[in-house]
């Protein structure tokens, strides 16, 4: 049985997150909170997510469980809470529903089978560059790129940080140094070149809920996107394989 | 993730390819290559009189000009018996571009000024009935004057012979389709009663015979022949991409090809997720290159999520995705799919997206050529191919990615 209080806009979230990638997912609850893994078909990228017990008002999971959920269906559920409205959860074994209580309004979702659903296991990554961006910044950066390109290119050294986009005519720049950062550890130049569809998709989920993004960045290697909600209670990390056109 | 319109690239050579006769690109009135095609036919008029009694296989033909006022009406050659194979583009795979003329310009067709949205009349009921029949309909039609014209050429719809405006007509009570007539008098949606007679075996091109006739759906109406064909393979191939999104990959990479008026095939399966893809390569002299001095080539794609727009290359893209989906939906297995076609000399003339569909399903049913990796594939895939497979790959945007693009699998820990 589990049973917790949270706000609209911190679900939503979670639920949209995982939606730029799949349209079903499994999810973990467990008594300290909510857990989220999954790749998307084409194994490009994948999110990992948690949703700490802190995030709720009340939270109350009497035994670890696992439900798939369709993600349209829940998100069509959330649609009639505004963002600040308070959503209740509730889900007991016997009945195989998801219970959503808005206000006095109510709504069992049917439940998935979990058990075609594979485990999503993250790869060790050794990432040597961190930046901590504006999400805002990046985001309008990631939007000019995709105007004239379907990848983009981010590179990394001891003083700066770059994205560079070229399409068949055009070129769009983002060039910030280290003091126009929030941090930037870096010690040797790294580049990876990345698709902008998914990149695009992650980095909106990140705006309006974090002032700040968190980049890993390695050579010719996956980027990892974090960032966190809630006072740190909710985290929400992407993976997405890199382009690389040197084969 | 969604795919994105692509760019627009302003070629001169691949203007005929995007327009196909359809939206006339050039700014012509008329276009010049359908034009040229009709002026090479030597114009023998093939009936000379006002009055045709015949059999058709059934055949209607629904006008797009003027729409929502069009042209309707039934199709019949001055011939008797079993003349359905001249309807039936599932029978022909062995046929050659002159077979497949000679007998299409015998189709009269008779037209009839109608709103896609009228349903009583006479003539209205006949065309349904037309459209419903399981076998060759007797008529007799007396025109308003000789018919016209010797062939019709189209891209996407089956040439026919000449026409008139119909004056009088009477059909012989025709065997209707027990399934396509109670499917006219329920309340269900088009889009389920193309699936549902597609479950049932019927043939792609009665489904679209019906549909086009207005026998389906809550509001029925009539739809121009051109567009029933792409609604009908897009309704049915999305359906079928939707259920093989449920099945396993496939474990090897597949290479299938066959050749068919001058057009060749060749058809790789890959182990992904669904995506598709198919790129032609129209030859200088060939229908829908006729100006050019290079090879133009063009395509279309669709990741898993299915695309946003109309495909560039039009009915086609979706004539295949039906045959290459059917095929998978038949093995319970998904993948990723590249057609690619080479389209030869020799290929002179349209006729009509059927030669797409089938011959890819023609294709589909030959043993493949198994691979165990990528680049053996591509290398038997490059032998089969005219034009360098370097051209191909320039062109297409999945092997692209399948030659750039990383998964998070790349990254796992090989050794446990």
């Amino acid at each position: 049985m589990f049973q917790g209080k949270i706000k609209a806009n911190f679900i939503k979230t979670i639920i949209d997150a995982t939606a730029i990638l799949v349209d079903e997912a499994k999810f973990k609850i467990a008594d300290d909170g909510i857990y989220g893994r999954t790749v998307d078909p084409a194994h490009v990228g994948m999110i990992d997510f948690k949703l700490k017990k802190e995030a709720f008002d009340d939270y109350d999971c009497k035994e670890e469980t696992e439900i798939g959920i369709d993600l349209d269906k829940l998100k069509t559920a959330l649609k009639v809470a505004t963002s600040e409205e308070m959503v209740e959860l509730k889900y007991e074994k016997e009945e195989g529903r998801l219970k959503v209580s808005i206000g006095n309004l109510t709504r069992k979702i049917a439940l998935l089978d979990v058990t075609e659903m594979p485990d999503t296991k993250i790869p060790s990554l050794e990432l040597p560059a961190e930046i901590v961006i504006s999400t805002v910044e990046f985001h309008q950066a990631i939007k000019a790129a995709e105007s004239i390109s379907d990848h983009v290119t981010l590179i990394a050294d001891k003083e700066s940080f770059e994205l560079v986009a070229e399409g068949d005519t055009d070129i769009v720049e983002l060039r910030l140094s280290k003091e126009q950062l929030y941090s930037l550890k870096c010690e040797e130049r790294v580049k990876s070149m990345f698709p902008l569809d998914y990149l695009s998709d992650m980095v909106k989920v990140a705006r309006g809920k974090s002032e700040e993004l968190t980049i890993n960045l390695g050579n010719n290697y996956p980027i990892k996107l974090s960032f966190e909600m809630a006072g740190g209670y909710i985290k929400i990390m992407y993976l997405l394989a890199p382009r690389i056109e040197s084969e | 993730m969604k795919v994105k319109p692509k760019k627009f690239i302003s070629l001169d050579e691949s203007i005929c390819i995007r327009c196909r006769g359809a939206k006339l690109l050039c700014g012509k009135a008329r276009c010049p290559v359908l034009v040229r095609y009709y002026k090479n036919l030597e114009a023998k008029p093939l009936v000379e009189k006002k009055i045709i009694f015949g059999s058709s296989p059934p055949s209607i033909f629904i006008g797009r000009h003027g729409y929502p006022n069009v042209y309707a009406g039934p199709m019949l050659p001055p011939l008797q018996g079993d003349t359905s194979y001249m309807d039936l583009p599932e029978k022909w795979h062995d046929k050659e571009i002159d077979d497949i003329v000679d007998f299409r310009m015998k189709l009269v067709r008779g037209k009839y000024r109608i709103n896609i949205n009228t349903r009583t009349g006479k003539i209205i009921e006949y065309i349904q009935e037309v459209a419903m029949a399981e076998r060759p309909v007797d008529m007799e039609i007396e025109f308003e004057k000789k018919p016209k014209g010797v062939i019709a050429l189209y891209d996407e719809v089956q040439p026919h012979g000449p026409s008139a405006p119909i004056k009088k007509i009477w059909v012989e009570n025709p065997k209707v389709n027990k399934r396509i007539e109670k499917l006219y008098y329920d309340e269900i949606k088009a889009n389920e009663a193309v699936l549902l007679l597609y479950e049932n075996g019927i043939f792609v091109s009665s489904i679209q015979k019906a549909f086009s006739a207005g026998l389906f759906g809550i509001e029925k109406r009539f739809v121009p022949t051109r567009w029933s064909i792409t609604a009908v393979d897009d309704i049915i191939g999305k359906k079928l991409v939707e259920e093989i999104k449920n099945y396993r990959w496939i474990d090897e990479y597949r290479v299938y090809y066959t050749k068919s008026l001058d057009n060749l095939w060749v058809i790789f399966f890959y182990p992904s997720s669904w995506q598709y893809e198919l790129i032609e390569a129209w030859y200088p002299n060939t229908t829908w290159n006729p100006l050019g001095k290079k090879i133009v080539m063009y395509g279309d794609y669709e990741l898993y999520d299915g695309r946003h727009e109309y495909a560039s290359i039009g009915g086609c893209y979706y004539a295949a995705r039906l045959a290459v989906a059917e095929k998978l939906k038949k093995e319970k297995r998904q993948a990723g799919a590249i057609v690619l076609r080479e389209i030869h000399p020799g290929y002179i003339m349209p006729v009509g997206v059927w030669n797409v569909r089938e011959n890819v399903r023609k294709a589909l049913k030959n043993e493949p050529k198994k691979f165990d990796n990528f680049k053996e594939a591509i290398l038997f895939i490059s032998s089969l191919l005219h034009i360098p497979i370097k051209r191909w790959i320039e062109v297409s945007y999945l092997f692209k990615n399948m030659l750039y693009q990383k998964r998070i699998d790349d990254y796992y820990c090989k050794i446990m």
